[in-house]
């Protein structure tokens, strides 16, 4: 009996496991060992090459990437902690509509109103009485402004998610002994959604490290982050072994991170269970 | 003596359902006054009304003779304690109860000073640096009032402080409580549905029911002088007797010939003060005592006593009264109660 439930159950995971390792484990190593292969010897020549040509773009895509992390944090936090303590339902409804806006649309439309002529420079020349203002859908204050707009609904639905599963009663604690709300915010309700905060920190970096849609149609033409980078040397080089290096450096970026976040867990848990 | 806290017409609805209608209650002094009720009897509203976390459709709160009514409730130097005691996981047990002074700005040594002061208080002081979730119910609920009683609040809130402890626990706790009260001499309202908990640490009771304050009294005279049916009912162990009117404006109820107005009369007796007796024994009563005869259909074992399911010739109602004496099932009996251990309402 006990045998025929083991057979069962592995029938039953064998579909998911199939899908995983068909899809995601066997590409995964496929292109880690790619990385590894130079005109079909082994050697680590294509690294070599991605930190020769690329590590300008490595570090560009870490800073530009983890400034988007801190503008999309501080504005969530700001935004969910409004929300937790005021109900707006039409705020509510309103940051959530990035989320269903394609990238490809969001790139266009920033290009729309980030362009040298567009809707935010006619917006700004007038306010300001200048004839003209430079563009800023080629550069990097363009890219961090439309990474920001896409990502901060995201992390804004993780955090507001788990500042509105606190219970009330801790906000209610610190307000009967004095607290004002900001204060709140800052000594209860963040470090007890700490975790959230970090799980939206963490998708927020790996979409953004991992998007390309936005950068083909926004980013600057140099510097340019990893993704860029990995399409040209496929589309005009067909250098598969340096757009594979390229992944792997963008791979072991993103562990260290969860790396970081799964000690950061442990800790926490090591802390409450003493 | 000088009223502390007062709340004057509090009228608060939520949809149809009022949940307080018309409460006026006042603190004098250091008293300690219980509300209970069932639940739904709006007594967690109104505490909840005077921190400041309901905002009211009328009426008004005063605390030391300051309208309160429109403050927010970090203004009103109130605190309150939470049923789940709302101590904040990231923080030391110190940082807990430190948590409001540093709010009131006050420099370290006089933190350090005062939080020691309360946790000696509460006996705790060896657990300062533990994480809440490193203490029991009973350290948690200590480090909770440690924390309310602090800030040196003009009224102490609690709200059902002992509903989270065992049974064993609550029993010494409620004296513990009822004398740390006493030493700190901090008025407070204190919240609960448990009458045997409120009877045995209130100064006075309030008892709401729907919404209203049907009675407010000492101990004592909420438990002999119960106002109405549902307080009377409430309160103790009871058996309540439903008897309808036979003749003209005159109800039989065992021995007793009640006139009565009305053509429903309820007999509420207090089950823990009524003797059962062998249906043979005689037994003088005194005029106005209540004597009933029955069989008993059901008995309980309690340890000390035995609780006995008793039926009574021509009452709908089974009674439940409390004995030390042993008697069988199908046993006839009789039930004395004495003068003011019943009480009879027409409705």
């Amino acid at each position: 009996m006990e045998v025929r439930n083991r057979i069962v159950g592995f029938l039953l995971i064998l579909p998911a496991f199939l899908i995983l390792a068909l899809l995601y484990v066997y590409p995964l190593i496929r292109a880690i060992w790619m990385s590894f292969i130079k005109d079909g010897f082994l050697s680590l020549a294509n690294y070599a090459k991605a930190f020769d040509i690329y590590s300008r773009d490595i570090l560009y895509s870490v800073v530009i990437t983890s400034v988007t992390v801190g503008f999309v944090l501080v504005l969530s936090i700001l935004l969910a902690s409004y929300l937790r303590f005021k109900e707006w339902r039409f705020l509510d409804i309103m940051y959530r509509l990035p989320l269903f806006i394609p990238f490809l649309i969001v790139g266009h439309a920033m290009r729309i109103f980030l362009a040298p002529h567009g809707t935010l420079n006619s917006l700004l020349t007038r306010i300001l009485k200048v004839e003209e203002l430079p563009g800023f859908s080629r550069s990097w204050i363009g890219l961090l402004w439309t990474f920001v707009w896409v990502m901060t609904p995201y992390a804004a639905l993780i955090i507001l998610g788990a500042f509105r599963a606190l219970d009330s009663s801790y906000i209610e604690a610190a307000r009967n002994l004095g607290a004002s709300k900001g204060k709140i915010v800052f000594t209860v309700i963040i470090p007890m959604c700490k975790p959230s905060i970090m799980v939206a920190a963490i998708l927020t970096f790996v979409r953004t490290i991992s998007s390309l849609t936005i950068l083909v149609m926004i980013g600057p033409n140099t510097p340019n982050m990893i993704t860029v980078d990995m399409m040209f040397r496929i589309n005009f080089f067909n250098d598969w072994g340096v757009a594979n290096a390229l992944g792997v450096i963008s791979y072991l970026i993103v562990i260290v991170l969860a790396v970081y976040y799964l000690r950061f867990m442990a800790a926490e848990r090591g802390g409450i269970k003493g | 003596m000088m009223v502390v806290l007062q709340t004057q017409n509090l009228c608060k609805s939520y949809g149809q359902v009022k949940a307080l209608d018309d409460v006026n209650v006042y603190i004098e002094d250091a008293q300690l006054l219980a509300v209970i009720g069932p639940s739904g009897s709006g007594k967690t509203t109104l505490l909840r009304s005077i921190a400041g976390f309901v905002e009211l459709d009328s009426g008004k709160i005063l605390i030391k003779s300051k309208d309160v009514t429109n403050l927010p409730p970090e203004k009103r130097n109130v605190a309150m304690f939470f049923q789940n005691y709302a101590l904040w996981p990231h923080m030391t047990v110190f940082e807990n109860v430190a948590y409001g002074l540093k709010i009131r700005k006050y420099d370290k040594n006089t933190i350090r000073e005062r939080v020691e002061w309360a946790l000696d208080f509460l006996d705790i002081r060896s657990l300062a640096e533990r994480k809440p979730s490193q203490l029991s119910g009973g350290q948690q609920q200590r480090v909770a009032l440690a924390r309310a009683i602090v800030i040196q609040p003009d009224v102490l809130l609690l709200d059902e402080p002992l509903s989270n402890l065992d049974a064993k626990i609550r029993m010494r706790i409620r004296f513990e409580l009822k004398a740390l009260q006493k030493r700190l001499k901090i008025p407070t309202l204190y919240v609960t549905h448990d009458q045997e908990e409120a009877l045995s640490i209130a100064d006075k009771i309030a008892i709401m029911h729907n919404g209203k304050v049907l009675q407010v009294g000492t101990p004592e005279e909420v438990y002999k002088n119960p106002v109405d049916l549902f307080i009377a009912d409430f309160i103790g162990v009871n058996s309540v007797v439903k008897v309808k009117c036979a003749g003209e404006k005159l109800v039989e109820v065992g021995n007793l010939k009640l006139p009565v107005q009305k053509e429903t009369v309820y007999v509420v007796i207090r089950a823990e003060e009524t003797k059962v007796l062998p249906i043979q024994q005689r037994f003088d009563i005194a005029e106005g005592d209540l004597r009933l005869e029955g069989t008993i259909i059901g008995k309980l074992y309690l340890g000390s006593k035995y609780r006995y399911e008793i039926k009574i010739e021509g009452v709908d109602e089974v009674l439940f009264i409390n004995s030390e004496e042993v008697y069988n099932v199908n046993e006839q009996v009789q039930i004395i109660s004495r003068k003011g251990n019943f009480f009879i309402y027409e409705q």
